[in-house]
């Protein structure tokens, strides 16, 4: 329990797109501990979706360091990387990514397909993770006949069948009505809470990203400083029999950044969040 | 896996398939329709007998100038003294004739031979006798006919002592060979043999077509070859005369047949080939279609090799399983043709088939090699966000 999950160092991501150079994140610190929970919000383009895959380790920094599991990420090969990712991290995607022609136990048990397990065995911890999500019931059941709610339950069993120290979920609610999107949150609410593993979510709901016991706040390719959503970290519901109250989806997608205020914070090396305040930016520029 | 994603496109998969089934099928029909050409000129050949040596004028060669015979039945005691074996060299003058019984008649390959014959050849009867040494001096008209013939003309009467015309002259049938079959396209089953000298005044030719000996052993053959060639380069300083083996006639027959089933398993080939363009279309295809199930397997762990030996297995199996249904189909077929047509022999050499699963795995391999390392090689964060 020592070393962070993630641990993110003066990070910063460039594309080119046509000859153009994007600065997707100019320079993020952030420190994903053990057992964390976290929601990465910030409005479309601001540089989330960059962070989440440099997290997951689908994608590398143009500087900065970024360890994954403890391990900086600079120093893996592609295949060392990929290894990495399949015991370290587990995805959970908007679109939920199931395969369409394979059981519910099979997609599942697929990452352990890397990992060099016998079918055997993949399929027996495949079924341990889906009655773990509660769908113990389901195992044969192809994708398509499952429900919106219920393919995101697979698709949670498949980010923990390896036994992850992180789960990377990317809008996990997102193609979920709100009843449904409640219940996979307060699925992740509990792994965090009983199992343990540390959750990441990013989302630009804000009701979703409530729930979470701290929040990130990304625009611009910077973290925003002290969220002013959630100024102290708020007891998060942990039960997950909480009855969803009965919220309207609006999309407050603007007034994740607007109301923030922009008073750079005074920089700080070592673990901006071992305090567990909250975010922490440190520009890249003045 | 693999296995997975070829049954659910299962139409796409079979129809991927057909090019290597067909190529392969084909490769595996004409290989064995040609060797079993070869097998069969070689047993004819080697059915005539042992070490023969057939003596020819001219020159024995494809597009040589058809030479006329000066040959004469003195040369062939000449060649048999020359040889220690007087007695021993076979003739012939071959002519065709209609050959009537009653009411039956047939046209026929009429040979006049000498009593050699059966000591060079392998012309067993099946009753009576061949002909005698007194028949050739005395130019009797007596005859041994073909098994064949003596069925379409006897209607299986014993034709033992009965009276034939030949060519219009009356011969005394006394003997009859056994089956034997064609022989390098010769119906040996409707043959007359009939003595030499009866045939030169029959036909009104002097002259003897070729002789054949028989070497004592396949060491001698050589020794023979030369000293019946000396022999008649003495006698005819001017002509020239050639003297064949039986390793020669297949060696001519056997390469003149090995390259047309090379030409022909090489046109087989190139269908073979367009079928593993298929395949490797298909798998791009596959590739594009699967990007979003490629970036999930590299985000849960999958390296570059898992995906690419992935995509590589899904294209050899393809291609391997279209080829064993393409030996299958090709075994099959040639069975079938050689049942079905008597003129084509097929013979299925145990190499064949090996070969045409080795070359459709081989093709799998190489066409499936592009689209695979392509599947390898995306970028996971790309593959995810590809609608």
């Amino acid at each position: 329990m020592s070393a962070p999950a993630l641990e993110a160092v003066e990070v910063t991501r460039a594309y080119e797109l046509e000859g153009v150079t994007v600065q997707a994140l100019r320079g993020v610190s952030l420190t994903v501990e053990q057992g964390d929970c976290a929601a990465v919000v910030g409005p479309s383009g601001s540089g989330k979706s960059t962070l989440m895959h440099l997290l997951g380790g689908l994608d590398r920094p143009t500087t900065g360091v970024l360890r994954v599991g403890g391990r900086d990420i600079a120093t893996l090969s592609e295949d060392e990387l990929a290894q990495v990712r399949n015991a370290t991290i587990g995805f959970v995607f908007q679109a939920f990514q199931l395969l369409g022609r394979t059981s519910a136990v099979d997609n599942v048990a697929m990452p352990l397909v890397y990992r060099g397990l016998k079918r055997g065995e993949r399929r027996r911890r495949a079924r341990e993770a889906l009655e773990r999500v509660g769908m113990g019931h389901r195992l044969d059941h192809r994708p398509a006949q499952l429900s919106g709610g219920e393919q995101q339950r697979v698709a949670i069993a498949r980010a923990l069948v390896g036994d992850p120290q992180v789960l990377l979920a990317d809008e996990p609610t997102g193609n979920l009505d709100t009843r449904t999107g409640d219940e996979v949150m307060g699925l992740l609410e509990r792994l965090n809470t009983e199992q343990g593993v540390a959750v990441v979510l990013v989302t630009h709901d804000l009701d979703v990203a409530a729930r979470a016991r701290r929040q990130i706040r990304v625009r611009d390719g910077l973290l925003e400083p002290n969220p002013t959503l959630t100024p102290t970290p708020t007891p998060t519901p942990t039960s997950t029999t909480t009855p969803p109250e009965p919220r309207a989806r609006a999309r407050r997608t603007r007034g994740s950044g607007g109301v923030v205020p922009t008073t750079p914070p005074e920089p700080r090396a070592g673990r901006p969040w071992a305090d567990g305040s909250g975010g922490v930016v440190r520009r890249a520029a003045p | 896996m693999a296995v997975t994603a070829l049954r659910a496109n299962r139409l796409r998969s079979l129809l991927t398939m057909l090019g290597v089934v067909i190529g392969v099928a084909a490769v595996v029909v004409l290989v064995a329709i040609g060797t079993g050409a070869k097998q069969e000129v070689e047993d004819q050949v080697n059915g005539l007998g042992a070490n023969l040596v057939i003596v020819v004028p001219g020159r024995l060669e494809l597009g040589s100038a058809p030479t006329k015979s000066r040959l004469e039945l003195g040369d062939a005691e000449r060649i048999g003294r020359a040889l220690d074996m007087p007695g021993r060299v076979a003739v012939t003058l071959s002519s065709g004739e209609t050959v009537r019984f009653g009411s039956n008649s047939a046209f026929v390959t009429v040979n006049g031979t000498n009593p050699a014959v059966p000591e060079v050849f392998v012309r067993p009867l099946a009753r009576g006798q061949y002909l005698r040494e007194s028949d050739v001096d005395t130019r009797r008209r007596v005859a041994v006919i073909g098994s064949g013939l003596a069925e379409s003309l006897f209607d299986g009467a014993d034709p033992l002592g009965r009276t034939v015309s030949v060519g219009g002259v009356r011969f005394r049938v006394i003997g009859v060979f056994q089956t034997v079959g064609s022989s390098l396209g010769a119906d040996r089953d409707n043959e007359v043999h009939i003595p030499i000298t009866a045939a030169q005044r029959l036909f009104g030719d002097m002259r003897v077509d070729a002789f054949a000996l028989k070497a004592p052993s396949t060491q001698q053959i050589e020794d023979v070859r030369r000293t019946a060639l000396a022999v008649l380069a003495d006698r005819y300083p001017d002509e020239e005369f050639s003297a064949v083996t039986q390793d020669q006639i297949l060696g001519t027959v056997g390469r003149i047949l090995g390259l047309l089933t090379t030409v022909l398993a090489a046109i087989a080939g190139i269908s073979l080939l367009v079928g593993g363009v298929g395949v490797s279309n298909i798998m791009l295809v596959s590739v594009r279609e699967r990007t979003r199930e490629i970036g999930l397997r590299k985000a849960v762990g999958a390296r570059t090799r898992d995906i690419t030996l992935q995509f590589l297995l899904e294209a050899v199996l393809l291609t391997t399983i279209g080829g064993l249904i393409g030996i299958a189909l090709g075994v099959g077929g040639s069975l079938g043709l050689s049942a079905a047509f008597d003129q084509l022999p097929a013979v299925i050499a145990w190499w064949s088939p090996v070969l045409a699963f080795t070359v459709s795995a081989a093709v799998g391999i190489f066409f499936g090699v592009v689209p695979a390392r392509r599947a390898g090689r995306l970028d996971p964060v790309v593959a995810l966000r590809t609608e």
